[in-house]
């Protein structure tokens, strides 16, 4: 049923309250996860002290490195005493590797942004491409067997997928190197090389979201009155397929890029274990195992503020693309 | 009084069990889906019954495929084939009990969220939030290291983690179901909240439920084997194919079928399971 | 005789869809001739391939679609012969189309005015679309836009459905086409956006000599615009005259049916059993319903009498919905809302909705539903009982929802709401979602229930034509406030509101006159 518009009315969205709103909300999220993560590792049975010195120290020892350390007091003593130092820019030592927090998360999270990037140039381009692909063949058997590998392919785990490929591509072909360390000397093309196997293992997994996305909302353009109103206008193919299918029919695939750039760049921890290649999802990993709460605690946040502001970033290009969409909060999504 | 309006011929929505197993069965993917799921659960239980033994020496160390070793042994001298049927059993423990009480504690939240609304429905949402800022694995690891690692924590920790998705998923669904009016029907003939949630809701919410639960049974195993790739599940000697991949990794250039069986098993196992969400989604309707 | 070169034809149309259950025909040999500068209205319910018939002209059928046999001639043209650039030059020059849902026929992330240019564009063949251009502004103008430039910078979801619908004809206009084909053009639209829109068209027509095909589900409506009519039943044209002559005098068995079961807006109710002084039944006082800024219902008060039937009419987003679900108990409101029923009724008021399709859980077979009702309001009835109640065979209680028609869906919602003693029905367009020729068997059972049993109605409905066999009083509603309430005799011979006058004149398909205010709509 129509609903009576009152001629002057325009569509306003306070987009500047959204930002602002959804800005305010990232000290909040990160100040929770900060402390879960505090916590949770805290929880954690064995002793960086230990880990530290070696099974051999003496209990003495082992106390006077954590007081040097600043790992006695209470919780919140601790608590309070790493959220001042880390505000103010000092993200502490790392207790397993005795370096700057700081510098070294700097460095590994650079290294799973690149690696992340690359994978979603591939993850972008190729799913999107095989789901609009797909659309145009909807219902018939190459549209079906994309579908059923694209399934199968998102679904199986990473490490997986990355083993079969170094078997084949490292072992048996010898067209790239098993351990995927960053060279000293390299220049970008080594570069480019010991992350390629990383990169397409990452991207596997996600192609198969991106792709349906894309097929989904591509098959709901074609599908829908406009479509039909723009055909039965006279309007050449071309017009129609840039002016008013590709828009509409890639909205729905900005959510999931989004999501999946997120996640591709916040470090695989199981790809750059298995790969042996140096981001913060290892450095993640290495720290738990080694009870580096410092170290952690840095990796953690790095890790999260990176995603929630990608998330912002992600819901603002959707709501430019659709101007119906409205996220003010006002209809709790679904 | 005749009535002689047109009757459709199609039933569109709840056709019964026994007919969706009949469609499903003729479906080439899901039949040979569901012959891979079959062999796979059998697979640990045939080893128990043949008394074959995963822990032991059987052979030299490191012998490549082929003869009395089918796929071959570890640098440890152990059957991979052996091993590599056993490793099903912790697979397939953990994932589907992660699985199951996401689902119950996911159907519960969903559906109280989507019909009240209210403080339970901001509260899942929010949480979803903070779900989303912490990349699932990390999360899940944290939890794991954090409690134990034991079977029970991480089964645990990767149903608290996926119930948010389910509940998601069922409250979507709730949401669509509540703009029909069948629901407010019942409200003005008085039945109560409970039993509208039950007999009317949930059968209706049930078929997404199932497809849901279904994805979420394969990233279950999707997460759980990385867990035990990054050592966090089981541990060793156990035939965990996650763990093997994990041991043996660093033999990949000489003794490459110590990792490569145990990956493509978990891919088998994976797909098969995922060919049957896929499935059940088409007969279902959605 | 030799074809007027600039005129439709179409001769032996035949049309079949290849579905999982095999071919189905959904056109067979149809025929017919538009004149330029005239109108032809296509009449047919659900089903009967009225879509089909549109879309078979322009060649946009579904991939299942097949065309067996027959011509389409366009002026000179062979359309059914077209090459794709053809075909294309065709669309863009020749015929244009106008929708039933105008919001979902525009691009929802185009501006509007861009979406006109376009067609200016298309005609051409080159050139790029310039939303600020003069022409385009004209055309906004020519469609009785008041703020041409402000209206063209708008996104479809930010204009009504009548406005929608304008720039659809806007769009249409561009290319100054030969021949428009209208489906289900002003369904859904108010009753003053309708015949707002339908001058328009009328207006276009006489001054582009345009051959005009109007296709409909609503009978009078058609013969009110057009000059002939082509009556279509199961993809076969039955019957085919002068729009008076078929609707005066119907040949065919199924027009005439057709024609009967229209509900007449001039046929009185036969005698009620309400006493003028009945005690109420239900008391409205002070109701007030607002959603955000816009107010549904306004400070209304209201008495429902025992055993009347009291009409609500008014057009969308008049409040009358929110009026009835408030009354039901399904909306939370400001104001009070007291019933007055006898002391057993638990449940004293009754729902009976207007889409058959949500109204039943499709998970429960009918005797389910219904035994579950029995019980729910304490009725005596067994369940074979009360669907006999309701004219349904009894071989129907173990079926599923999916498994009925719309007919029978509603009978069954029907039952439910009869399944045990209440005091007052609160039916909400009951009827609008059905075809015309269950409506009026569904309203002659409705009418049965009510006389029976003694309940109270309080019927929601957009149509006086429809609510004239029924009601005892009328309430006619706009913009949340009662604007006229009497007697229904009173108010179709006498109504006082302009208002009134207004809605009566659309349903009786003359000219709106009256003096309302301008809706905002327009």
């Amino acid at each position: 049923m129509t609903a009576v518009a009152p001629p002057a009315r325009t569509a306003h969205r306070p987009v500047g309250r959204i930002i602002a709103r959804r800005l305010l909300q990232v000290p909040i999220v990160l100040f929770i996860v900060s402390v879960a993560v505090f916590w949770l590792v805290q929880v954690v049975p064995g002793d960086p002290g230990r880990v530290a010195l070696g099974q051999f120290a003496t209990s003495e020892q082992v106390a006077i490195w954590k007081a040097e350390n600043g790992l006695d007091g209470s919780m919140i003593e601790r608590y309070g005493s790493w959220l001042g130092g880390f505000l103010t820019g000092d993200w502490g030592t790392s207790l397993s590797l005795g370096e700057p927090v700081r510098g070294l998360v700097g460095e590994r999270f650079l290294n799973s942004i690149l690696l992340g990037l690359f994978a979603f140039v591939i993850v972008a381009v190729v799913g999107v491409a095989l789901g609009v692909f797909q659309a145009f063949r909807q219902g018939g058997r190459t549209d079906r067997s994309i579908t059923v590998t694209m399934v199968s392919l998102s679904s199986i785990p990473e490490f997986a997928v990355g083993t079969v490929l170094l078997v084949v591509f490292s072992v048996f072909l010898g067209w790239f190197p098993v351990f995927s360390g960053i060279p000293e000397d390299g220049g970008p093309f080594a570069r480019l090389s010991v992350m390629t196997l990383p990169a397409i293992t990452l991207a596997a997994a996600s192609i198969g979201y991106v792709a349906r996305m894309a097929r989904a909302g591509t098959i709901d353009t074609l599908d829908a009155p406009y479509y039909r109103t723009a055909v039965l206008k006279g309007l050449p193919r071309r017009r129609i397929v840039g002016a008013h299918v590709t828009r509409n029919s890639l909205v729905p695939s900005v959510a999931v890029l989004g999501g999946q750039l997120a996640y591709l760049l916040g470090g695989s921890a199981v790809v750059e274990t298995l790969f042996s290649y140096p981001g913060i999802g290892l450095t993640i990993v290495d720290a738990v195992q080694k009870k580096d709460l410092v170290l952690l605690e840095a990796s953690v946040m790095v890790t999260a503020a990176a995603s929630i502001l990608i998330l912002l970033v992600t819901d603002l290009a959707y709501m430019a693309l659709d101007p119906r969409i409205d996220l003010s909060d006002e209809g709790a999504g679904s | 009084m005749t009535v002689t309006d047109v009757t459709p011929v199609v039933t569109n929505d709840g056709p019964p069990p026994q007919r969706v197993a009949l469609q499903l069965l003729r479906r080439p993917t899901f039949a040979i889906s569901a012959a891979i799921l079959v062999f796979w659960v059998l697979a640990p239980i045939a080893v128990k019954i043949l008394g074959l033994d995963p822990y032991e020496q059987a052979g030299d160390a490191n012998l490549s495929p082929g003869g009395d070793h089918l796929l071959g042994t570890d640098n440890l001298g152990r059957d991979v084939l052996i091993r590599l049927l056993a490793g099903a059993g912790p697979i397939l423990t953990v994932a589907p009990a992660a699985t199951l009480l996401a689902a119950v504690l996911g159907t519960i939240l969903g559906l109280v969220a989507g019909y009240r609304r209210g403080l339970v429905d901001d509260l899942l949402m929010r949480s979803f939030d903070i779900l989303n800022a912490v990349p699932g694995i990390v999360a899940v690891l944290l939890v794991a290291s954090a409690f134990g690692r034991s079977s029970f924590t991480i089964v645990l920790a990767i149903g608290v983690f996926f119930t948010p998705l389910i509940a998601r998923t069922v409250r979507s669904a709730v949401l669509v179901e509540m703009g029909k009016q069948y629901v407010e029907a019942s409200r003005t003939q008085g039945e109560s909240t409970w039993r509208i949630l039950v007999s009317e809701l949930l059968p209706n919410v049930r078929p997404a439920l199932v497809v849901e639960a279904t994805i979420r049974l394969g990233y279950a195993i999707f997460v759980s084997a990385g867990l035990s790739f990054l050592n966090l599940g089981a541990q060793a000697p156990s035939p965990d194919w996650g763990l093997v991949v994990a041991q043996n990794r660093i033999f990949i250039q000489t003794s490459w079928w110590t990792v490569a069986f145990p990956a493509l098993a978990i891919i088998t196992l994976v797909v098969a399971i995922n060919l049957i969400a896929d499935n059940l989604r088409e007969v279902l309707g959605r | 005789m030799t074809p007027d070169l600039s005129s439709l034809v179409v001769d032996g149309l035949s049309v079949d869809y290849r579905t999982r259950r095999g071919r189905r025909t959904a056109l067979a040999d149809v025929g017919f001739r538009i004149e330029r500068g005239e109108s032809y209205g296509l009449v047919g319910e659900s089903g009967s391939g009225k879509t089909t018939a549109a879309l078979a002209i322009v060649r946009y059928l579904a991939s299942n679609a097949d065309i067996t046999h027959g011509s389409v001639r366009l002026g000179g043209t062979e359309v059914l012969d077209l090459d794709s650039d053809g075909l294309r030059e065709l669309r863009a020059r020749r015929v244009a189309m106008v929708y039933q849902e105008p919001g979902r026929s525009l691009n929802p992330t185009m501006r509007v005015g861009v979406q006109v240019a376009e067609a200016f564009v298309a005609a051409r063949g080159t050139g790029r679309p310039d939303p600020g251009s003069r022409e385009v502004l004209d055309l906004f103008d020519r469609v009785g836009f008041g703020e041409a430039d402000i209206i063209a910078n708008r996104f479809p979801h930010e204009l009504s459905g009548g406005q929608a619908q304008r720039v659809v004809i806007a769009m249409a206009l561009a290319k100054r086409p030969e021949l428009l084909i209208l489906d289900e053009p002003t369904t859904g639209l108010d009753v003053q956006v309708e015949a707002a829109v339908l001058e328009l068209v009328d207006e276009l027509r006489q001054e582009l000599d345009a051959a005009v095909l109007l296709i409909s589900h609503n009978l009078p409506l058609v013969a009110a615009r057009c000059d002939r009519v082509g009556v279509l039943q199961d993809g076969s044209l039955v019957e085919e005259g002068d729009a008076s002559v078929v609707l005066s005098s119907p040949q065919h068995p199924y027009t005439r049916s057709l024609i009967d079961a229209l509900p007449d807006i001039d046929r009185p109710k036969p005698a009620g059993i309400v006493r003028p002084d009945a005690p109420a039944i239900a008391t409205v006082r002070d109701l007030h319903k607002s959603y955000g800024s816009v107010t549904a219902v306004d400070h209304l008060d209201l008495e429902i009498r025992q055993g009347e039937v009291l009409a609500v009419v008014g057009e969308s987003g008049s409040g009358k919905t929110t009026l009835g679900r408030a009354v039901a108990g399904l909306t939370s409101h400001d104001g009070t809302v007291e019933i007055h029923g006898p002391a057993g009724q638990a449940h004293p008021v009754q729902v009976v909705f207007q889409s058959p399709d949500a109204t039943l859980n499709p998970r429960r077979t009918v005797r389910r539903i219904l035994d579950r009702s029995i019980r729910l309001l304490g009725g005596t009835d067994t369940v074979e009982q009360l669907v006999d109640r309701v004219g349904l065979g009894t071989d129907l209680l173990d079926r599923y929802p999916g498994e009925l028609s719309g007919g029978q869906k509603q009978r069954v919602a029907i039952a439910r709401a009869f399944a045990g003693p209440s005091s007052l029905v609160v039916c909400d367009e009951p009827v609008s979602a059905l075809d015309v020729s269950v409506q009026a068997r569904i309203l002659t059972l409705l009418r049965e229930l009510q006389v029976t049993t003694g309940v109270s109605y309080l019927f929601i409905s957009h149509d006086l034509a429809v609510v004239r066999g029924l009601a005892d009083r009328i309430a006619v509603m706009r913009n949340g406030r009662i604007v006229e309430i009497g007697d229904a005799e009173d108010i179709y011979t006498a109504p006082q509101h302009p208002y009134t006058q207004a809605l009566l004149q659309a349903a009786r398909h003359e000219p709106v006159t009256a003096p309302i205010g301008a809706t905002d709509a327009l």
